[in-house]
């Protein structure tokens, strides 16, 4: 990870990334392999000398100090000089609008005010890296949108190296410089928001981003003479058309232009009107701007519900009623392995 | 029909409020029944060092003195070494005190936040400790204290004392019950056992420390029959086994014997007063969470 990187560990709960983390920051230890900060290896370096801050889920303040002493709380252990340590505690306490409330303890603030505090701490150590758990997520809706920009904001301005813990993947993809997709104590791709939407590495990638995520609907390639040798992608008896993957001599000799595979279509690419895609809605969200249409369409393996999304400027269709899609920009995956091909 | 729902509202609400108050009234007897039945004797002790001795043999009791000697306070200190008595077991009290919160705040610490092999087996040890009556240790301390040559010194008088399994408990829960993120967020912020121990942990845990500090007062100031047993000296014995003295010296002046009790009483009630928040909020800090 490079200087100055805002990386986030994304994942579902109980896939490890709060124990990657603590162990980045050396509450927990690592069963195997090393970490490595600044090209040092830090594994059997204790957690007070790895200079790293961290900001807990829970904001750990500590309840009987004051905001300015748990600001101040990490340099009085360090020996830091009075007048300096009051200076650098006042300069973070003005970036997070905190001077007014210095003397105040934490049960006196609210939500917000409390990770600001825990934000003040961290920021006030001056540490090589910022590890933030689940920071947002004891907030309510309003206040995590403002403090998402502030956390934004203050990144760019200190250009410090942060690594994020969410499950949250609106605030994965409207933060992170990069995303750390983890499930089951792995990890399933990294890279920049974008790559990870528009080509998820495997099958539970694709599952997990996007709201709503991807639909993944098990189809047929074929071989078709009659589109330059490009294999065809049927879903039951819908062809959708033909697909340039599997095109690679690897690819043909290793048997992926044709058999069965993984078809996957996020909802804004599935387009209502003429298409060879034949659905029944079995239900309709709208929500103001935007509708989802949760339609049953029918596979080799029976029928699947699908998600379209569509706006709100198209006539709405009935519940029951029989509509049909033509689909873009298709993504494959193995259906045994759940790799992308 | 509106009207009558109403109505039967009302009547319902006003029976079930009476019902409320009669409730509150009869836990409110019980408990001023209760609170008599434990004020009445130290009300009596009061009333009786007031009064001359030989009103206490009068039968029925008054229950206000029939007359107030205020000089028998005066000269309870001048028959008998009450000052010596309660100077000693200020000293005792405040070392057994001080060694109790010592200890148990070290082996609590321990005992809550430093993992090691047998932790579990080792509390349990500690546990068990709380099901040995004093008494049984009473033959095998003594023959320490002999052994070490400590008879009838304050050393003898408090060492022994200086741990308590029931003190360790209490603030073994007590630290238990901080959060985990506070020792990490500590850690990371430089603090290794003994700053978080000391930044963290102790103001936290302070109402069960104030708790444990006054009940281990109150117990080391009322022990009687440890300093009986290793005491033989005026200078070393401590106010209880004076005021046993006192009252085989002066059979007959009742008042006397229960002026000193009520002198050897106050220093008890003055630190129950000043601490009772924290004694109720210590023992019941970690019943529930929150």
């Amino acid at each position: 990870m490079a200087h100055g990187e805002f990386l986030i560990l994304l994942g579902p709960s109980g896939c490890g990334k709060s124990t990657a983390l603590r162990m980045i920051a050396g509450l927990d230890q690592p069963s195997s392999g090393i970490i490595l900060i600044d090209g040092a290896d830090v594994t059997a370096v204790e957690p007070q000398h790895r200079n790293v801050a961290m900001v807990f889920q829970s904001y750990a303040l500590y309840p009987h100090k004051t905001v300015r002493h748990n600001i101040e709380f990490p340099l009085k252990n360090r020996r830091v000089p009075h007048d300096e340590r009051t200076r650098r505690t006042d300069e973070a306490a003005r970036l997070l609008g905190l001077s007014d409330l210095m003397d105040r303890r934490p049960g006196q603030l609210s939500g917000g005010q409390r990770q600001r505090v825990a934000l003040a701490r961290a920021i006030v150590r001056e540490a090589e890296v910022f590890l933030m758990d689940e920071p947002l997520s004891n907030l309510d809706a309003l206040t995590r949108v403002h403090t998402r920009a502030e956390l934004t904001e203050l990144h760019q301005r200190l250009g410090v190296t942060i690594i994020y813990v969410t499950h949250d993947q609106v605030e994965a993809m409207t933060m992170g410089t990069r995303i750390a997709v983890m499930d089951q104590g792995r990890l399933q791709q990294v890279g920049t928001p974008e790559e990870i939407y528009r080509t998820p590495a495997n099958r539970f990638v694709a599952g997990f981003i996007g709201s709503p995520p991807m639909n993944l609907l098990p189809a047929t390639l074929n071989p078709s003479s009659e589109t330059n040798g490009l294999p065809t992608v049927w879903i039951g008896t819908a062809c959708l058309g033909a697909t340039s993957i599997g095109t690679g001599s690897q690819a043909q000799s290793q048997g992926h232009s044709q058999g069965p595979v993984l078809c996957g279509i996020r909802p804004e690419h599935l387009h209502r009107g003429e298409g060879p895609l034949t659905a029944q809605v079995t239900a309709i969200e709208s929500l103001g701007h935007e509708r989802h249409l949760h339609c049953a369409v029918q596979t080799a393996d029976g029928p699947r519900t699908v998600v379209a999304r569509e706006s709100m400027d198209a006539a709405s269709p009935a519940i029951g009623s029989e509509i049909h899609f033509g689909a873009s920009d298709l993504h494959f995956f193995d259906p045994a392995t759940g790799v992308r091909r | 029909m509106a009207v009558d729902t109403v109505r039967a509202h009302v009547v319902s609400n006003r029976s079930s409020g009476r019902r409320r108050t009669a409730g509150r009234v009869l836990n409110y007897a019980l408990l001023t029944g209760a609170a008599a039945l434990v004020l009445l004797p130290i009300y009596m002790t009061l009333v009786f060092s007031l009064q001359p001795g030989a009103e206490a043999l009068r039968f029925p009791q008054s229950l206000l003195p029939t007359s107030v000697d205020l000089s028998v306070f005066a000269r309870v200190f001048e028959v008998s070494g009450l000052w010596r008595y309660l100077l000693n077991s200020a000293v005792v009290a405040v070392a057994i005190t001080i060694g109790q919160v010592v200890t148990s705040i070290m082996a609590a610490y321990v005992f809550a936040e430093i993992p090691f092999r047998g932790r579990n087996l080792v509390f349990g040890g500690f546990m068990a400790t709380l099901i040995v009556p004093t008494e049984v240790t009473l033959i095998a301390n003594y023959d320490t204290i002999v052994s070490l040559g400590w008879l009838d010194s304050y050393r003898g008088l408090t060492v022994p004392f200086l741990a308590t399994a029931f003190g360790t408990f209490l603030l073994r829960q007590a630290f238990m019950g901080i959060p985990r993120d506070l020792r990490d967020a500590a850690n990371l912020d430089g603090y290794g056992h003994l700053g978080y121990l000391w930044t963290v942990a102790i103001p936290l845990a302070r109402p069960s420390i104030a708790a444990l500090s006054v009940f281990s007062f109150l117990l080391a100031w009322n022990q009687y029959l440890w300093p009986l047993l290793i005491t033989n000296s005026d200078s070393n014995r401590t106010v209880q086994i004076g005021l046993r003295s006192l009252a085989s010296a002066n059979v007959t002046d009742f008042n006397l014997i229960f002026a000193g009790t009520v002198i050897a009483s106050l220093p008890i009630f003055a630190l129950l007063i000043l601490f009772q928040k924290h004694l109720i909020r210590g023992l019941t800090s970690g019943a529930v969470k929150g």
